[in-house]
């Protein structure tokens, strides 16, 4: 069931940011499409779970135009439409089902596609109970399910299900696809208190107070290194599947937020792992502790808003972040520093062009999101860049970003980013350091082709990966999967220099960014130079990661 | 019915009228439809199927009350007692024939684009909820389909981003009441307004010591006497100097609720604008200033509890549950209570004006004396009591 939430407006930013997005993309899709026939295309298929076909299953088209959805008939045969000339991703799904992998398709006005079959598989579920230590359901639990993959080139993961526990301690998961799935479970958040002077009610400071673990990884590992992968079949139920937290020695940490209406956030270390401990509301006059923390590595967050109610005028106006270790005991941090918002301006500019000549149009600028935060209400993430190469993000928080550029268009990448002098290209964006200049070059090359298997078929869905030869940052390596005759083609972020280009299939997602595994690979690669405005096709054959030298799993 | 949602309900008094509210939930049915809602107090209930009305693209449908019926006046309500699980509380879809509501959205301001206006239509019966949200046409124009016949409410909103309200931005809302037959409606026409701003302060009435602390942790709610879309909570939080500010208010009729006074003070009325204190509802009707006064000068109930013999009735528990005084939040903790003496009196002596229902019980094992139905059911005594007096009572005790 399809579901736009229009009302609340404590998760508008995160609406805010999808939607232009989605504005910003689509109108530059059809802003390259301007030149269409009127023609119709067709791309047609069937939809099965393997076997048999599914009818009533939701046939989506994202591409260039608007979206488009068909319904399979009863047949499980399907068939889409459209004018638009687009290299777009069909896919089909169906409550009860898991959604289908995605197939690139590349149509041209009046062309027929045909045989774009589409399979999907019944869905499994998961469920059990989570207990505390001495095996009492534990309430409010949050139990997530995750695949490993490959994030920015480096191991993550990728949350495909929650569930939160009853008050019997029970969670199912619905919706659980096939290959292996990891589960761990969290206890409820820790809420702040109010500290009063109320020395009777309180423990003696300093001593660590029996608590529970703040996650445990199934089957009741420590860590995710213990960890087992869940294998389940189209369709099967697996009950059972139980955790047990057991009881962990426990400190509080203490502090004082330097402004009303402030809300914090108390979590993990991204390197300790990320998980989640507390979180609540805090006004200045009081200080407060959070309690049922494990020693370990821990950001504080807080955002502070300029008003206790949300409106349409609220917004964030300061935010801290504090790191610290805690260790064999109760930690005060004192004070929370209070750190106004910035405005981040920027320009950005084409090598060898005079201001005169035409700037390329719909450009925007988007922050990578910090991978320990969400996005704030309010907040700047996205810019679109004016017909004169400047950009203003109005309000960021304080922090260490990447800045990206997006909808380059054919024969653009980009040459130059910094920011005071310092190159940022790839982080270190600090919106109190001034404005970012970008330059584009405008002599990229454009790289084609077709892969096909030995006996000359053409591979549809498979990945083609063009990595500079001398790279050191897993965000510099461009891919794109195959079409359905096969065909890649890259036009835009391509620099004039010499590349691996390789084809693969079976990677895990984000594995190509991966530089241990592109290196441990480039045995198989075409090595290439591309010269300025190069415009190069090649045939290439698949490399199968599942066989090739380094393990496809993440760690 | 995977993914619906599913809400305990319960009746309360809110403004001097009985209403639906939403108990607990609404929770999410799973894969199987099962759905469990925990955590009740004990008392009286029912459940409701409801519509995710408050987004866009969803298929619309009236809420389902338990055990199967649209009509709000049908749903069974049962006592539930403590460490009670009830199973079985099933809950079935209904296929209902409806007709067309079409109509237009005015007062669209020219700078909006299109696609920035939404318009919800809303339940007036029985709880008060979305039905279904449709983004207006760039003429203004709005459909919903197969409505089933029944009153509700049209609600026009924006400007949107996306799918939510523009921030920054001054919104505006505007709606009204239509009754929808079997063949549908055409031609409703719903006008934009600005939404207001209001600033308050606290007084207290003459005659009154100010307290200190009366109102050091109130929070106000302003609750709609026509059901309004879920945009943002209208509440404020009063501050030690008294003057608060609450923003975004569609003009209409408010009815106050004022929650985490001291029990030494009371709200006893409202003004809004250069209007006379209201001890009831309040017209918002643009930017304003909201005036509430407080008070301490309270009353009191005495009595007697007896049997169906008249006989004097010791240690039964007595509950006075406010009605339709101004602010008056409908929970348990507004509810005053006190234990007759050897000789079945009783005395409850610091009574904030207004009219109660009085109850005597021999114990109170569930919270089901908030339902209206309950205490009708129950034999309860109204009386009204008046400030600086004593309101005499006798209760027959209640099984």
């Amino acid at each position: 069931m399809k579901r736009i939430p229009i009302r609340s407006l404590e998760t508008q930013a995160l609406a805010l940011i999808a939607f232009f997005s989605l504005a910003v993309e689509c109108q530059a899709r059809q802003s390259s499409s301007a030149t269409s026939d009127t023609q119709q295309w067709t791309i047609e298929g069937d939809v099965t779970d393997g076997t048999q076909p599914i009818p009533g299953a939701s046939v989506s088209w994202r591409g260039a135009g608007p979206n488009r959805t068909v319904e399979s008939d009863g047949r499980g045969h399907y068939v889409l439409s459209g004018s638009n000339r687009a290299r777009a991703w069909v896919n089909a799904e169906k409550d009860g089902y898991c959604d289908g992998p995605e197939r690139v398709v590349s149509a041209e006005p009046g062309a027929r596609v045909e045989h774009i079959d589409l399979v999907i598989h019944k869905e499994g579920i998961i469920s059990g109970r989570v207990l505390d230590p001495e095996g009492n359901g534990l309430e409010g639990a949050e139990v997530a399910l995750y695949e490993k993959v490959f994030k920015e080139g480096k191991p993550g993961v990728k949350f495909t299900g929650v569930s939160h526990t009853n008050d019997l301690g029970e969670y199912r998961i619905a919706g659980v696809c096939a290959g292996p799935s990891f589960l761990f479970a969290n206890p409820p958040l820790s809420k702040p208190h109010t500290l009063r002077p109320s020395p009777a009610n309180r423990p003696i400071p300093g001593t660590p107070r029996p608590s529970i673990e703040r996650r445990i990884y199934y089957p009741n590992a420590e860590s995710s290194d213990g960890a087992q992968a869940i294998y389940i079949q189209p369709g099967q139920q697996m009950e059972g599947i139980d955790f047990q937290f057991r009881n962990a020695a426990t400190l509080c940490v203490s502090a004082k937020a330097a402004a009303d209406n402030s809300f914090i956030s108390l979590r993990g270390t991204i390197e300790s792992g990320g998980v989640p401990v507390g979180t609540g509301r805090v006004d200045a006059q009081d200080a407060f502790e959070i309690c049922g923390i494990p020693p370990g590595q821990y950001v504080l967050m807080v955002q502070s808003m300029n008003e206790a109610q949300f409106s349409t005028a609220s917004k964030i106006v300061a935010f801290s972040r504090t790191e610290f270790a805690l260790g064999k005991e109760d930690l005060a941090l004192g004070e929370l520093p209070y750190t106004p918002t910035f405005s981040l301006s920027g320009s950005v500019s084409v090598a060898g062009k005079s201001s005169e000549e035409a700037f390329p149009s719909g450009l925007f600028v988007r922050f990578k999101a910090p991978p320990d935060r969400s996005v704030h209400l309010g907040e700047s993430w996205y810019a679109r860049v004016g017909p004169t190469g400047a950009f203003e993000l109005p309000l960021v928080l304080y922090g260490d970003y990447q800045l990206e550029i997006h909808e380059l268009p054919s024969g653009y990448y980009v040459k130059q980013f910094t920011q005071n002098g310092r190159d940022v290209r790839f982080g270190g964006v600090r919106p109190e350091l001034g404005p970012v200049s970008i330059v584009l070059g405008a002599d990229g090359a454009t790289v084609s082709g077709t892969v096909t298997a030995k006996d000359g078929t053409p591979l549809h869905d498979v990945l083609v990966v063009l990595m500079p030869k001398q790279t050191t940052v897993g965000d510099e390596i461009l891919s794109q999967p195959t079409d359905q005759d096969g065909r890649f083609n890259l036009t835009a972020g391509v620099r004039p220099d010499e590349y691996y280009l390789i084809a693969f299939s079976g990677l895990i997602e984000g594995q190509q960014q991966n530089l241990d595994f592109m290196r441990a690979n480039i045995k198989n690669a075409r090595e290439i130079t591309l010269s300025p405005k190069a415009n190069r096709s090649f045939s290439l054959s698949v490399q199968d990661a599942h066989n090739s030298s380094l393990s496809a799993q993440p760690q | 019915m995977r993914g619906a949602s599913v809400a305990a309900l319960a009746r309360r008094t809110i403004g001097g009228a009985a209403s639906m509210v939403i108990a607990a939930g609404p929770i999410e049915t799973d894969d199987r439809g099962s759905y469990r809602i925990y955590g009740l107090t004990p008392g009286r209930y029912s459940v409701v199927l409801l519509p995710d009305g408050a987004s866009l693209g969803t298929t619309p449908f009236a809420p389902v009350y338990y055990p199967g019926s649209i009509d709000a006046d049908a749903a069974q309500f049962f006592d539930l007692q403590a460490g009670e699980s009830r199973g079985g509380v099933d809950l079935t879809m209904l296929l209902v024939a409806g007709g067309d509501v079409q109509g237009l959205v005015t007062n669209i301001p020219s700078a909006w684009r299109p696609g920035r206006t939404a318009v919800a239509l809303l339940t007036t019966t029985g709880l008060h909820t979305q039905m279904e949200t449709v983004v207006a046409g760039a003429g203004g124009d709005f459909v919903f389909h197969a409505v089933p016949p029944g009153t509700y409410q049209v609600a026009a909103w924006g400007p949107l981003m996306g799918f939510a309200l523009y921030p920054g931005q001054h919104w505006k809302l505007g709606s009204r009441r239509i009754r929808v037959d079997a063949g549908g409606l055409d031609g409703v026409e719903v006008a934009l307004h600005d939404v207001t701003l209001l600033n308050g302060i606290i007084q207290f009435e003459l005659g009154s010591n100010a307290v200190r602390d009366c109102f050091a942790n109130a929070q106000l709610t302003l609750h709609p006497a026509d059901p309004i879309p879920n945009v943002q909570p209208l509440r404020a939080s009063l501050p030690p100097n008294g003057r608060f500010t609450i923003r975004d208010i569609p003009i209409g009729l408010y009815a106050l609720e004022l929650q985490g006074l001291s029990k030494d003070c009371f709200l006893r009325g409202a003004s809004f604008g250069q209007g006379k204190l209201e001890p009831g509802p309040i017209a918002i009707e643009g930017d304003g200033d909201l005036t509430l006064f407080l008070s301490t000068q309270m009353g009191e109930i005495a009595g007697t509890v007896v049997d169906l013999d008249d006989k004097p009735v010791a240690a039964a528990r007595v509950l006075a549950v406010p009605l339709s005084r101004q602010g008056q939040a409908s929970g348990i903790d507004d509810v005053l209570t006190t234990s007759s003496g050897e000789k079945g009196q009783f005395s409850l002596p610091r009574v904030p004006p207004g009219h109660y229902q009085l109850l005597a019980v021999a114990e109170v094992l569930s919270i089901a004396y908030l339902d209206p139905s309950y205490r009708r059911d129950h034999g309860t005594v109204e009386v009204e009591v008046k400030s600086n007096d004593r309101t005499p009572a006798v209760l027959r005790i209640s099984r």
